[in-house]
């Protein structure tokens, strides 16, 4: 038992787990990776894909989530692949610091954390919205802000719970869904559906041409967005190797199926004119459809808002707390709750950050706003995909097939990251056309965000310190940080 | 007059959750020292523990 553990007394001792070193709890299977994955990104199916339609048109709505299905399974396929071995919170930004280095790795986590907080915001800005439209007296502040709050007490109390709880809400938005598809009796399209009539002629199907088809690249990504979220959960699953391949695999072939469905529901029930334009689409294919349905979505509506908002807040807590334990940010934020072994401060701490970004919208009446937001998101989601690339190659290359055992091995190899890469740039291309000021806004942020870990943060990471897995060290890597045991880094100029 | 009351009813749920959050986090803060809280580390590998218990050695892969 550490000195520290003992001069605190015998409490600390009764609350400490075997060996008397804090760590988070290891207890999530399978079902609770599908539930954080699928949590995160379902609120994508009941909105904002439709905006591909706005953009492209029925047939560009369908391109987009096809070329983004493709996209996705790759991102898919490769944190398999590479979480499955490499099983330590953080995720890519634990990945990015075996592959690549300590800069890339500070900008991956800074991606994770915005992509989840602002996420996390979008989410409860919409649930406090649809709120007011469900019952127009209430105000829509506190319902944006309670979410954020009883979901990060949840979070706080432990990940069992808290994955628990987003399987089984995930779940039911999940089958609202497919009641929706046996609802319009998908199998037989002449009977509720008018696929004939709304996208027969070009102008229905792709009425901006080439162009618009593009441009609904971006919007393509809601169907998944946040899939890569199940690797945060890798260091607290019971085995790493086995949940993170089969949750995020069944995760993105459920979401395949979702956008499937929900795409040919809503071009078959919606004139594309009106499905472009709803701020809930899958309400409006429910009313298309009429009865019970209705209730059923809207229930579905907010499950999956929140289940997305409960998966963004584990995700993001994640990423910043790695950080903080890997001296990245100040090691204050690498902390443990010795009771529910949670990172709570991480998680506390991102709370008042993503209830900002949440109700700003609504104090400066601004709804435009949230598309900001949304788009910061999208954007920090899409330069991590564009890590990916690289981050197979190098993870095959310094330690290649039969050096250490993985969990999964992604077949195809290189196809996969050679595709993603292609299709993350037919993506950027689309984002530039629609949002080429918030793309270099962003990209000058993470600039600025790089200068500063270079200057003033770099100093306390320890280099060589990276290889925290007890692997071979790569060839041409020199062991720096054996000579000071493995494990986490002490700091070169005191602990900060 | 229920637009009201649900209205006051989430104001007092916001600040009730926040003051518990509040209460456990500056708790936990002072009950215990910043190296017992912040000594966690990564880099566990199941396939290595295995590889280790098979081969006998200290280092997980030879």
């Amino acid at each position: 038992m550490p000195d520290a553990d003992r001069a605190a007394g015998p409490e600390r001792a009764a609350e400490s787990p075997a060996g008397g070193q804090l760590s988070l709890k290891k207890v999530l299977g399978p079902v609770h990776i599908w539930g954080l994955g699928v949590g995160i990104v379902l609120v994508g199916e009941y909105m904002g894909w439709n905006f591909s339609v706005a953009k492209g048109g029925m047939y560009g709505g369908l391109v987009a989530a096809g070329i983004a299905g493709i996209l996705y399974t790759c991102v898919a396929m490769i944190d398999s692949e590479v979480t499955s071995t490499v099983a330590a919170a953080g995720g890519q930004y634990t990945q990015a610091k075996h592959t690549i280095g300590p800069l890339m790795a500070f900008n991956v986590g800074l991606f994770l954390v915005l992509e989840y907080t602002m996420l996390e915001a979008a989410d409860a800005n919409v649930f406090g919205a649809l709120v007011h439209n469900v019952a127009p007296g209430l105000n829509e502040t506190p319902f944006i802000i309670l979410p954020v709050l009883v979901l990060a007490a949840l979070n706080y109390r432990g990940v069992y719970a808290t994955l628990t709880i987003n399987y089984i809400i995930t779940g039911f938005a999940f089958a609202a869904i497919l009641l929706t598809f046996i609802v319009g009796r998908g199998w037989e399209p002449g009977h509720s559906l008018h696929l004939v009539g709304l996208t027969g002629s070009l102008s229905s199907g792709m009425p901006y041409g080439w162009l618009g088809l593009i441009a609904a690249f971006q919007f393509g990504m809601w169907y998944y967005l946040g899939i890569e979220g199940t690797c945060q959960a890798a260091e607290e699953c019971r085995s790493a190797a086995r949940s993170i391949p089969l949750g995020t695999m069944t995760g993105i072939i459920t979401l395949l199926i979702a956008a499937i469905v929900t795409w040919y529901l809503g071009v078959g029930l919606v004139p594309w004119q009106w499905l472009g334009q709803a701020l809930t689409p899958i309400v409006s294919i429910g009313r298309a459809l009429g009865g019970p349905i209705v209730t059923i979505v809207i229930i579905g509506t907010f499950c999956a808002t929140l289940g997305s908002a409960n998966g963004c807040i584990n995700d993001a807590s994640r990423g910043w707390f790695s950080m903080g334990r890997d001296h990245f940010l100040p090691s204050w934020f690498g902390a443990i709750h010795p009771r529910y072994r949670t990172p709570y401060r991480a998680i506390v701490v991102l709370v008042p950050v993503a209830v900002a970004f949440a109700v700003l919208p609504v104090i400066l009446n601004n709804p435009d706003l949230l598309s900001t937001i949304i788009t910061f998101s999208i954007l920090s989601a899409l330069l991590m995909y564009s890590f990916m690339v690289p981050n197979m190659f190098r993870f095959r290359k310094l330690w290649p097939m039969g050096v250490i055992h993985r969990g999964y091995k992604h077949p195809f190899h290189p196809i996969p990251a050679i595709t993603l890469g292609i299709t993350a740039i037919a993506v950027f291309l689309g984002t530039f056309l629609g949002y080429g000021m918030q793309l270099s806004a962003i990209v000058l942020f993470y600039f600025v965000a790089s200068l500063w870990f270079v200057m003033f943060r770099y100093k306390y990471v320890r280099r060589g310190a990276q290889f925290t897995m007890p692997w071979p060290r790569p060839r041409g890597y020199q062991d720096v940080g054996a000579a000071e045991g493995p494990g986490r880094t002490p700091v070169a100029a005191g602990r900060r | 007059v229920a637009s009201l009351i649900g209205n006051v009813v989430a104001w007092l749920l916001v600040a009730l959750i926040a003051g518990w959050l509040l209460w456990d986090f500056t708790k936990t803060n002072r009950r215990y020292s910043e190296d017992y809280l912040t000594a966690s580390t990564e880099g566990v590998d199941e396939f290595a523990e295995v590889e280790k218990a098979l081969r006998g050695t200290e280092q997980g892969y030879a």
